[in-house]
C-alpha cells in the first residue's frame, strides 16, 4: 500500500507536467495547423537556460523561473512564428513535419553547444528536498513534497486558465476560429495573424514550465533524454486529446505519468524485472502512443487537403537517369582515386545513408506515407545480417555473407508489412507520430537490451549482444569487399543501379498507382484500385532499401552501438533527404551523402582544427565554428517553407544553362580535369581540389546565366512557361 | 426496364446530426438520373454512401441487383461504379494522359470486361472530352473547368456502368456546360453508359435527365420526369423564392 501511495504520488506530479507540455502543443497546433515537434525541444532549451540562471549566474529562482517561462519562452515562441511557421501554409505534411524537426534539431544542437552534455546539470527542486511532510502509512513514512503540489497546482491553473480562455473570452474564441477559416475572422475584423502568435507565445510558457519542472523532478538536466522524454510524453497526451480537447489531453498526461510511474516502480522492487526497469520507463508512453493512434477513429478517405500544393518533382527520362548514374559513377571513381583511405570510408558511408533514404523517396516521396525512423529500419536490416549472416574463422577474416544480407532484407520487409498495419488507417501526422513511436520504441527497448533477444517463431535474433556489434565487410561471390575503396565504389553502384530503378518503377503503371495514392486515396479507391497492398507492398520495399542501406552503412562505419540508431540520427536523415528534394534520387543522394559525409567532414575538419589551435581558441573560436556546423543542416531544413520542392531542383534548374552552353561546358569539364591531375599527380593537396571545385561550381552557372541573359545561348524554356502556352492554346 | 442502382431505406448521421433520412431511389440504365437539392440537402453524401467512401448508419446499395452494401470503395469500383468528385479529386502530381492512364491501368488489372490498349483509350476519351490540347499539362495548372472534365474523363477510363457526376458544370462557362451537356446525352444514347448527375444548374438538369430525385434536408422530397418536377408544388417550395421557370 505505501508503494503504491508512493508511486501515485510521483505518477500524479510527471503526469500533470507531461500534460501541461501537451496542452501547449494542442493550442499552437489549435490555431496554426501546425504539429510542432520542436515543443518539447523549446521546454529542454528552457530546462538549460533556468540551468544557467540559476547555477552558474546565481540569480533568484523566482526571478529566473518568471523570466524563462513567461517572458523568455513566449518571446522565443513568438519569434519561430512570425519567422518560420507562417509560411508554411499550402505546404504538404511532410513538409511542417521536417521543418519542426529541423527546428527541434536545431534547438538540440544549441543545448549541445552551450551545455557540455558530458557533465551534469543538476537543478535542485523548489523548497531543496526538505521541504515536505510527512505521514506515517503502513510503518512506513511517505512523503509529499511541496514541490509536487506546487507542479500540480501550476498544472491545474494553467489547465484551468486555459479552459476559460478557450470557452469564455474572445481572443479564445478567436483562437478557435483561426484554425476553422481564417479568412472568415478577418472579414469579421479578427487579427488571425495576431491570434496566432498569442496562442504560440502561450503555448510557449506552458513548454518551458513543463520543462522546468521536470527538468527538477528528473534532477539531472540531459538534452537527449529530457527531450525524447517531452516529446514521447507530450504528444501521447496530446493524441489521447486528439488534438482538440484540453480536458482529455489533461487526462491522458496524468494517465502516462502513472503507468510510467507504476511500472517502472513494481518492476523496480521485482529481481527478474530489474534489468528492464529503465527502459519501461519511455517504452511505456511509446507503446501508448502507438496503441492511441491505432483506436483513434479512423480518418474518413480523403484527397490532398489542397488541390494545388507548392511541391513539384519533375520525373527525369530514362535515358537522363542512365546518364546521370554514369556520370556519378565516374566522378565518384575519379575521387576514390584522390581520397585517403578514411575520406573514402565517410563517403561509404554516405553513400550507405542514401540507399537508406532512397527508402524515403520511395515511400514518402512517390507514395505519400510518412516515415519518421527510415534508420530503425536499417538497424534491423544489419542486426540480422549480423547475427544470421557471418562466414568465416571470426575477425578479422570474418565476412558478411549476402545470403545474411538476404535475411536482413527479408526480416525488415516483414517487419515494414507489420508497420504498415496502422499505415492503412492513419495518414500523414498520425502516421509519422506512429513510425516515430516504432523507432524510439526499437532504439530505447529493443537496441538497447544487451541480452540475447529472439523474435519467437523465427528464431531470429534482435539484440545487441553486449552492446555494440562489428559488421564484417562483405562477400560478394568470390570478392571480399574489405578495403574502403571497395565498398564505398560497391554502395555506389548499388546506389545508382537502385536509383535507376527507382525511377524505372516511378515510370511504371506501379509507380503511377502510388503517386494516385499519394495525391488522392479517395480517388484511387473508387477506380477501383486495393489500397491495402498498395500500402504494403511499398512499405516492404522501401524496407528493403533501408535494410540493405542499414548492412552497408553498419559496415562502413565498423563498429555500431545502439547510438548509431537513435531517432534523431533518423529524424537528421528525413530532414536531409527532404531538403535535398523528397521526390527525387537525387535527394536521397543529397540527404545522405549530406549527412553521411558533409556533416562528419565538417565536425571532423572543425574539431581538429579546434584541437590543433587551442592557443587561440579564445579569439577565433574553431569550437564555435564546429557547432555551426551541426547547427547548419538543421538551419537549412527549417527554411525548407520557403522552398518546399527541395534544394535538388534549384540546382539542377541554376546548371541547366551550363548544358546549353557549349563553350562554358568546355571550360568548366577542362578546369576541373586541371584540378583533378594536379591533384592526382600530387602537386597540391586534397583540400585546394574540394576548394577549385567549389568555386568552379559557384562560378560557371552564373557565367552561363549571365551569357544566356546576354543572349549568347539559347535559352531554355522552362516547364512553367511550356505550360502555360499549353494552357492558353 | 431493369433497375441499374438501387438505394433503398439509406440513412446518415454525424454525430446526431441526419444527413440523409430513409431515402430510397433508383437509376436506370442507360439514362441520366438527375439529383437536386438545395445546399445541404445530402447529395454529395449519397454520393458517398453509392461510392463506399462512407458508411450508412443503415440501407442497402444494389447494382445489379448484386448487394454491395458491405464493399469497400474498390470492390464497388469493380463492380461498375464510378465517379467524379465536387471538391476535385485530381492526382495533382500527375498530367492530364497520366490520369487517364493510371484509371486505366487500375480497371485492367481488376479483371472486370475486356482489357484495352489504355494509351489509345486515353487518347480516344481526351478527343471526346476536348482534352487533347492540355494532354500533357500538369492538372494542378488547369483552370477549375477544365480540370472537372479531366475528373469526368478520369471516371470514364474505367468504363463503368453507372458514373456518378459531382457537380460537373460548376467552374465551367455557359458554352463549356451546353457542350458537355450534349456530349453527356450523346454518351448515353450511343453507348449505353449511365449517368447519376448532381447539379446546381437547374436548366442543365431539367433539360439533360429523363428521371430527377429531390432531396431536401436529407430526405426524399419528389422522384419523376423533368415535366413532374417543375410542376411539383413542394419542391418549388423547397428553393425557397425561387420562381417556377428556374427549376
Amino acid at each position: 500500500m505505501a508503494n503504491f501511495i508512493v508511486f501515485l504520488i510521483a505518477g500524479i506530479t510527471s503526469g500533470v507536467l507531461f500534460a501541461l507540455a501537451a496542452s501547449g502543443l494542442v493550442l499552437t497546433y489549435t490555431t496554426s495547423g501546425i504539429f510542432n515537434f520542436a515543443h518539447g525541444g523549446v521546454a529542454m532549451l528552457a530546462a538549460f537556460v533556468f540551468y544557467q540562471m540559476t547555477q552558474v549566474w546565481m540569480w533568484p529562482t523566482w526571478i529566473a523561473f518568471v523570466a524563462v517561462c513567461f517572458v523568455l519562452a513566449p518571446l522565443f515562441q513568438v519569434g519561430i512564428y512570425r519567422l518560420i511557421m507562417r509560411r508554411l501554409s499550402g505546404t504538404s505534411d511532410i513538409t511542417k513535419i521536417v521543418v519542426t524537426i529541423s527546428l527541434m534539431l536545431a534547438l538540440f544542437g544549441l543545448a549541445q553547444w552551450g551545455w557540455d552534455q558530458s557533465s551534469l546539470h543538476s537543478i535542485p527542486i523548489f523548497w531543496g528536498a526538505e521541504g515536505e511532510w510527512t505521514f506515517h502509512l503502513g510503518g512506513r513514512d511517505i512523503y509529499l513534497q511541496y514541490f509536487q503540489v506546487f507542479s500540480v497546482v501550476v498544472a491545474l491553473f494553467l489547465g484551468i486558465a486555459l479552459s476559460v480562455l478557450f470557452k469564455r473570452t474572445r481572443v479564445g474564441i478567436a483562437m478557435r476560429a483561426v484554425v476553422d477559416s481564417p479568412d472568415l475572422l478577418k472579414l469579421n475584423g479578427g487579427v488571425p495573424d495576431k491570434v496566432a502568435a498569442l496562442s504560440w507565445a502561450i503555448g510557449g510558457s506552458m513548454a518551458a514550465v513543463a520543462g522546468v519542472l521536470i527538468g527538477q523532478v528528473q534532477g539531472n538536466v540531459d538534452a537527449t533524454s529530457l527531450t525524447i522524454l517531452l516529446i514521447t510524453c507530450g504528444v501521447t497526451a496530446a493524441m489521447i486529446g486528439r488534438l482538440r480537447s484540453i480536458p482529455m489531453t489533461v487526462f491522458g498526461g496524468v494517465l502516462i505519468g502513472l503507468e510510467m510511474s507504476f511500472f517502472s516502480g513494481y518492476a523496480s522492487l521485482h529481481p527478474a524485472w530489474t534489468s528492464w526497469s529503465p527502459s519501461f520507463g519511455i517504452a511505456i508512453p511509446v507503446m501508448s502512443l502507438f496503441v492511441v493512434l491505432l483506436v483513434l477513429p479512423q480518418d474518413r478517405l480523403r484527397g490532398a487537403s489542397l488541390s494545388r500544393l507548392r511541391e513539384r518533382f519533375v520525373v527525369p527520362t530514362m535515358k537522363t537517369s542512365w546518364v546521370a548514374a554514369g556520370s556519378m559513377l565516374v566522378f565518384v571513381i575519379a575521387l576514390s582515386q584522390i581520397m585517403g583511405s578514411s575520406d573514402t570510408q565517410t563517403l561509404a558511408s554516405g553513400m550507405a545513408l542514401s540507399i537508406i533514404a532512397l527508402s524515403l523517396t520511395m515511400l514518402t516521396g512517390f507514395a505519400g506515407e510518412i516515415n519518421l525512423a527510415p534508420i530503425s529500419f536499417g538497424a534491423i536490416g544489419a542486426i540480422v545480417a549480423y547475427h544470421h549472416g557471418l562466414i568465416g574463422p571470426g575477425y578479422p577474416d570474418q565476412r558478411t555473407s549476402m545470403w545474411g544480407i538476404f535475411l536482413g532484407i527479408v526480416a525488415t520487409m516483414i517487419v515494414g508489412a507489420v508497420v504498415a498495419v496502422p499505415a492503412l488507417r492513419l495518414r500523414g501526422l498520425h502516421l509519422a507520430l506512429a513510425t516515430m513511436a516504432f523507432g524510439i520504441f526499437m532504439s530505447v527497448f529493443i537496441l538497447s537490451f544487451t541480452g540475447v533477444v529472439t523474435v519467437p517463431l523465427l528464431h531470429i535474433q534482435l539484440s545487441f549482444v553486449g552492446g555494440a556489434m562489428t559488421v564484417p565487410p562483405v562477400k560478394f561471390f568470390l570478392w571480399s569487399l574489405v578495403s574502403p575503396k571497395a565498398q564505398l565504389l560497391s554502395s555506389t553502384v548499388l546506389f545508382c543501379l537502385l536509383g535507376v530503378g527507382l525511377i524505372a518503377l516511378r515510370r511504371s503503371s506501379y509507380g503511377r498507382r502510388l503517386v494516385a495514392m499519394k495525391d488522392s486515396p479517395a480517388a484511387t479507391a473508387t477506380l477501383g484500385q486495393n489500397l491495402m497492398w498498395l500500402k504494403i507492398s511499398a512499405f516492404m520495399f522501401s524496407s528493403a532499401l533501408a535494410a540493405v542501406g542499414g548492412v552497408l552503412y553498419c559496415i562502413s562505419l565498423g563498429s555500431v552501438q545502439t547510438s548509431t540508431f537513435d531517432i534523431l540520427f533518423s529524424f537528421a536523415l528525413v530532414m536531409g533527404t527532404v531538403v535535398g528534394g523528397i521526390g527525387s534520387v537525387s535527394g536521397a543522394l543529397l540527404g545522405g551523402v549530406g549527412l553521411g559525409v558533409g556533416l562528419t567532414a565538417i565536425q571532423h575538419t572543425f574539431f581538429n582544427l579546434a584541437n590543433a589551435h587551442n592557443d587561440f581558441g579564445q579569439l577565433v573560436s574553431w569550437a564555435t565554428a564546429y557547432h555551426l556546423a551541426a547547427l547548419l543542416p538543421a538551419t537549412i531544413g527549417i527554411t525548407l517553407g520557403g522552398n518546399p520542392s527541395g534544394s535538388v531542383a534549384n540546382i539542377v534548374e541554376s546548371y541547366k544553362p551550363i548544358i546549353k552552353d557549349l563553350p562554358v561546358l568546355i571550360g568548366t569539364l577542362f578546369a576541373l580535369g586541371v584540378a583533378y591531375v594536379l591533384t592526382l599527380s600530387h602537386v597540391w593537396g586534397n583540400w585546394w581540389f574540394v576548394f577549385c571545385f567549389g568555386i568552379i561550381g559557384i562560378i560557371s552557372p552564373a557565367v552561363a546565366g549571365k551569357r544566356m541573359e546576354g543572349g549568347q545561348a539559347s535559352p531554355p524554356q522552362s516547364n512553367n512557361v511550356q505550360l502555360e502556352m499549353a494552357v492558353q492554346q | 426496364m431493369t433497375n441499374l442502382l438501387d438505394v433503398s431505406n439509406v440513412s446518415v448521421s454525424f454525430r446526431g446530426t441526419k444527413a440523409l433520412i430513409d431515402v430510397s431511389f433508383d437509376c436506370q440504365a442507360g439514362q441520366i438520373t438527375g439529383l437536386i437539392g438545395p445546399n445541404g440537402a445530402g447529395k454529395t453524401t449519397m454520393f458517398n454512401v453509392i461510392s463506399g467512401l462512407l458508411k450508412p448508419t443503415s440501407g442497402k446499395i444494389l447494382l445489379d441487383g448484386v448487394d454491395l452494401s458491405k464493399a469497400n470503395p474498390a470492390k464497388r469500383a469493380r463492380q461498375g461504379i464510378s465517379r467524379t468528385f465536387q471538391r476535385l479529386e485530381l492526382f495533382v502530381s500527375l498530367t492530364v494522359r497520366e490520369n487517364l492512364v493510371v484509371a486505366g491501368e487500375i480497371r485492367n488489372s481488376l479483371g472486370r470486361g475486356e482489357k484495352f490498349d489504355v494509351a489509345n483509350e486515353a487518347d480516344r476519351v481526351m478527343a471526346l472530352l476536348d482534352l487533347t490540347d492540355v494532354a500533357d499539362v500538369d492538372v494542378a495548372a488547369l483552370p477549375t473547368g477544365r480540370a472537372r472534365v479531366v475528373e469526368v474523363a478520369r471516371a470514364l477510363m474505367t468504363r463503368p456502368k453507372l458514373v456518378l457526376l459531382d457537380e460537373p458544370a460548376s467552374g465551367q462557362s455557359e458554352e463549356e456546360t451546353e457542350r458537355f451537356g450534349e456530349l453527356l446525352r450523346k454518351m448515353v444514347d450511343d453507348s449505353g453508359l449511365s449517368v447519376c448527375l448532381v447539379e446546381h444548374d437547374v436548366p442543365l438538369v431539367m433539360r439533360l435527365c429523363d428521371r430527377i430525385h429531390v432531396l431536401n434536408f436529407g430526405e426524399l422530397l419528389a422522384s419523376g420526369t423533368p415535366d413532374e418536377i417543375r410542376q411539383n408544388t413542394a419542391v418549388a417550395d423547397a428553393y425557397l423564392g425561387a420562381p417556377e421557370e428556374t427549376i
